[in-house]
């Protein structure tokens, strides 16, 4: 062999070999992000700030990433090369982590999909995760090779810029938008407009927290999720001086998270050439007067509620007002009127199908009508969002074959071909099959959205992916004893209640939580039912109850039993749940709350999937947007996710235990802070208390500015309440629900007061 | 005086990948216990079965064709690969090879052999699982080191050539550019004549062959 090396024509390095394929500015931008991870590693830049920059490049951390992980036995230290290194606060800089990529609208071309399979199994572990927002996320890539994998990913036009952070977020929309027999127009042109007006804007760089757009094409279906945006469209024509014009019915301030809200009605008509000023208004006002320091309160929702949307509105337009003229607020408009909806294929002449049993099935489930007589819009299932290299590669030749080019990811982490013949589809089934990928399960019950949940998210609680494999093969197991009104149900789950997972848009939602059982913590899921998932994420589901995970697939039988058992009529599940009521529910489940002794069953106490012992040791700080989240914030978070369910208890007429909620909050709160001084405080009520009393109240620390100690009050009357008897009436229970409330608000001061918080 | 031509060097087109891929099949697949692996992982993790600096375990095993339940470590994946229907042992090198391509792929099948022959011996008392000896697949995933080319193949070959010659004993080796056109560079191996080695003996050779 010869061993005389030659250096070959081609550069050895990717910025070299892409060279020109990578535009100006984006190369520029990946050049600058790599020098910043240089100068981290020589220790020029603090890990706040670094953490923050790579964050806005779409680089995460992952689970494990603290440089520690409890292996069932003990909690073990990773010991990694540089273990002097950071890249964030208390993040090994050699820990694997995640990096999301942002798709628009979930569109994909397929020599997209080849670079996509390329840079997954080169830096990552070959699987392309779709998430709930149309990402894409790659899981175990190493930060040094972040800045090869966003060239290459650049050469063919994909950015992962604000993919995280505090900024603006992908902006979604319906995968159906364009061949939608319901639509009123194709809001394709405006998601992208939106996309490309804002990624980067100068307007759009001083948030507290991320903002979330969604556009959809009509107000009845589902697949835009309107409702739970930051902001976001509602296709809308009005006819106006006898022209008809394009516009959306806008919406703000909807969102998820530890205390989900609906999106609050802008506009009933914003014309489309005023879409891209309000959106750049709305970043303005946001960023202006939106929460920076107390991230738990920073989203945009919050600011509408405070605000309300009266003024908010007129600030919004106050500040359009004075906004200078920018070209690019029309220009895009002249594009969006040629019409991107004609066919890509001219329909040639169509054999009848006569299918067999398993493409029968498919096209039941899997394929729907387009707009456009003799196409179809084919949904390709992902299990749990989740695709192989090799698979994507063959995707991308199906795609190419069958659709012409583009490929659209869903909000429910599948995929979709349109423009699919008729004639074509018994041949597509064929192709998918031999990829693995014909299985006739897209949005029916099986179909389970999960967030990552343990499996990679440093805030996951209990393993959301882990009860989404056991409870799809429960139901599959079930076959034909699943009622057809069952198959068309969602189920939807989150590894905490930051809802990434989407559980308060589902028919039957869960979301990890954590509950101390026989000294054990022992993971659960607390069961919310009767979401609405049409009508753009219409209403939220009702907490029922905290179930172990253990037992929540027999929970979802009970439901779904009591559901087809009791239905009255063509009810739907939503309908069902509001009917019989919170308390029947709960009833239903209560035996299923019990848990066992570690001696009588030990698998209560560990995760789905999981062998190892149930931990909360392994959670670590989030990242979840931007700047990390300290455990005293997500212990705040947590708080007022309590008052949230307390509300939701007062507001079934159970006052009794809406105050004992109220004051579990209390609770969690004052043991958050108290946590910082007294590290191994338990959950004893009066330790809490007292613990709180000792380090935070006598000292003074935790003394209003101008109110003194009158919060501390509120814990410690209400503790007294607790162990004197207290009567629940539903106005003093409404009183409770306040003052947990200001307690919660007064410890969200103390914490920005005393914290070391670095502004963004 | 005469002018003698230099002698024409032919450029190499492959420089040495950060990230290999050995794949080794399991004898019985019928019989091969996915849910088990989980276990499996998890154990090597608390005893440090396995060199590297072991991270967590994986389980895609809802993916059809997919990796399986995977043993992630910083310098490593260990995945029960099923691609293409069969399922087997599939090493990654993820970073921190040395040396010649050679060097590194050798290292790369003596981690897959070593990893193999744990399991092999950990799973003996209930459901062994055994591995083919005479079946490889090489995945070279670093498109920069190693381009998914006819004279990369050409390249590769010879040295992996070089490599098994050693491992096996001199038996006939064939060597089969396998999968997608755009996929990265994967060698399908086969042993061909009369031997017989077991996993065991496998690693003991390819130790001292490493040296």
């Amino acid at each position: 062999m010869n061993t005389n090396k030659v250096e070959p024509s081609e550069p050895r390095h990717w910025k070299g070999r892409l060279g020109s394929l990578i535009g100006d500015k984006l190369s520029r931008e990946i050049d600058a992000f790599q020098g910043q991870i240089e100068q981290k590693r020589e220790g020029k830049l603090t890990d706040e700030v670094f953490a923050e920059m790579r964050l806005r490049r779409g680089v995460y951390g992952q689970r494990y990433d603290n440089g520690h992980r409890h292996d069932g036995v003990s909690s073990r230290e990773l010991v990694f090369p540089n273990a002097e290194l950071t890249k964030g606060p208390g993040t090994q800089w050699d820990a694997p982590g995640m990096v999301r990529i942002k798709n628009p609208f979930g569109a994909m071309t397929t020599d997209q999909m080849d670079v996509l399979a390329e840079v997954s199994e080169e830096y990552a572990d070959a699987i392309l995760h779709v998430t709930t927002r149309q990402d894409i996320q790659l899981h175990f890539v190493h930060l040094e090779e972040t800045p090869d994998l966003m060239r290459r990913l650049a050469a063919v036009g994909i950015t992962t810029h604000e993919a995280c952070g505090n900024a603006v977020r992908n902006v979604t929309a319906c995968h159906l938008s364009g061949v939608c027999t319901t639509q009123t127009f194709d809001v394709t042109p405006y998601a992208a407009a939106v996309s490309d007006f804002l990624l980067g804007h100068p307007d759009a760089q001083e948030f507290g927290r991320k903002a979330k757009p969604a556009f959809s094409g009509c107000a009845d279906r589902p697949c835009g999720l309107v409702k739970m945006h930051d902001f976001g469209g509602i296709a809308r024509i009005r006819e106006v001086d006898g022209v008809e014009r394009r516009g959306f019915e806008f919406y703000v301030g909807g969102g998820l998270g530890a205390v989900p809200h609906q999106a609050e009605l802008f506009d009933e008509f914003l014309p489309e050439e005023e879409l891209l000023p309000i959106c750049q208004s709305i970043s303005r006002v946001f960023a202006r007067l939106g929460e920076k320091d107390v991230r738990s309160r920073a989203r945009l929702k919050f600011l509408v509620a405070k605000l309300g949307i009266e003024e908010f509105r007129r600030l919004v337009l106050e500040d359009r007002a004075g906004l200078a003229e920018d070209p690019r607020f029309t220009a895009f408009l002249d594009d969006v009127h040629e019409g991107h909806d004609g066919p890509l294929w001219q329909i040639e002449r169509q054999d009848k199908l006569t299918p067999g049993p398993q493409l029968e099935a498919w096209l039941a489930a899997n394929v729907a009508a387009q707009r456009q007589p003799g196409y179809k819009v084919v949904m390709i299932y992902l299990p749990l969002g989740d695709i192989t290299s090799d698979q994507m590669r063959g995707l991308a030749d199906v795609a190419r074959r069958f659709t012409g080019d583009t490929v659209r990811m869903t909000v429910e982490q599948n995929m979709a071909f349109r423009w699919v013949r008729e004639s074509d589809l018994p041949a597509l089934h064929e192709a998918l099959d031999e990829l693995g990928l014909a299985e006739a399960r897209a949005e029916t019950i099986t179909d389970i959205t999960a967030c990552p949940g343990t499996d990679t998210c440093k805030l996951g609680i209990s393993s959301s992916r882990g009860l989404a494999r056991v409870l799809q093969d429960h139901l599959d197991g079930l076959g034909e004893e699943l009622d057809e009104v069952v198959r068309g149900l969602r189920i939807k789950i989150s590894g905490c209640f930051n809802s990434c997972g989407q559980h308060h848009m589902a028919d039957i939602g869960f979301w990890g939580v954590s509950r101390k059982r026989n000294g054990y913590n022992v993971p659960h899921f607390q069961v919310v039912l009767g979401g609405q998932w049409a009508e753009n994420a219409g209403s939220y589901g009702l907490a029922i109850v905290a179930v172990p995970g253990r037992n929540i697939p027999a929970a979802t039988d009970r439901i779904t039993e009591y559901y087809v058992d009791e239905r009255e009529g063509d009810e739907s599940f939503k309908a069902f749940v509001t009917r019989v009521g919170k308390p029947s529910l709960r009833t239903l489940l209560e035996d299923l709350v019990e848990v066992p002794t570690y001696e009588q069953d030990p698998s209560f106490y560990s995760n789905w999937g999981d062998p190892r012992e149930f931990t909360l040791g392994d959670m670590g700080i989030g990242e979840c947007a931007g700047q990390v989240v300290s455990p005293v914030e997500f212990g705040l978070q947590a708080s007022e996710r309590e008052i949230f369910e307390a509300q939701d208890r007062l507001d079934q007429g159970d006052s009794s235990g809406a105050a004992d909620i109220a004051y579990r909050a209390m609770l969690i709160a004052a043991r958050t802070l108290a946590r910082e001084k007294e590290v191994g405080l338990g959950e004893n009520p009066d330790d809490v208390v007292t613990a709180f009393k000792t380090h935070l109240y006598d000292p003074g620390l935790f003394h209003d500015p101008y109110a003194g100690g009158k919060f501390g009050n509120y814990l410690f009357r209400v503790h007294g309440e607790s162990s004197n008897g207290f009567e629940a009436t539903p106005e003093r229970a409404r009183k409770r629900i306040e003052e947990a409330q200001l307690f919660i608000e007064a410890a969200h001061s103390y914490h920005v007061r005393t914290a070391d918080v670095v502004p963004v | 005086m005469s002018v003698q031509a230099a002698p024409e060097i032919e450029p190499l087109v492959v420089s040495e990948p950060q990230r290999i891929g050995v794949k080794i099949f399991v004898e019985d697949q019928e019989t091969f216990d996915r849910a088990r692996m989980i276990d499996v992982f998890h154990h090597w993790i608390q005893e440090g079965r396995v060199p590297g600096t072991l991270i967590d375990v994986h389980d895609y095993t809802h993916v059809p064709e997919g990796p399986g339940v995977m043993l992630i470590a910083h310098e490593w994946h260990l995945r029960t690969d099923e691609a293409g229907g069969r399922i087997g042992f599939e090493y990654e090198l993820k970073r921190g090879g040395s040396g010649t391509l050679a060097e590194r792929v050798r290292a790369a099948i003596v981690s897959v052999l070593e990893a193999g022959a744990a399991l092999e011996q950990d799973t003996a008392e209930e459901n062994p699982v055994r591995f083919a000896t005479r079946e490889m697949v090489f995945r070279f995933t670093d498109r920069l080191a190693v381009p998914a080319t006819e004279n990369a193949f050409d390249e590769v070959t010879r040295e992996l050539e070089s490599v098994l010659t050693d491992f096996y004993g001199g038996a006939p080796i064939e060597l089969q550019r396998v999968g997608h056109a755009r996929g990265p560079l994967t060698i399908h191996m086969s042993v061909g004549g009369d031997g017989e080695w077991s996993l065991a003996e496998l690693v003991i050779g390819a130790r001292s062959a490493a040296g």
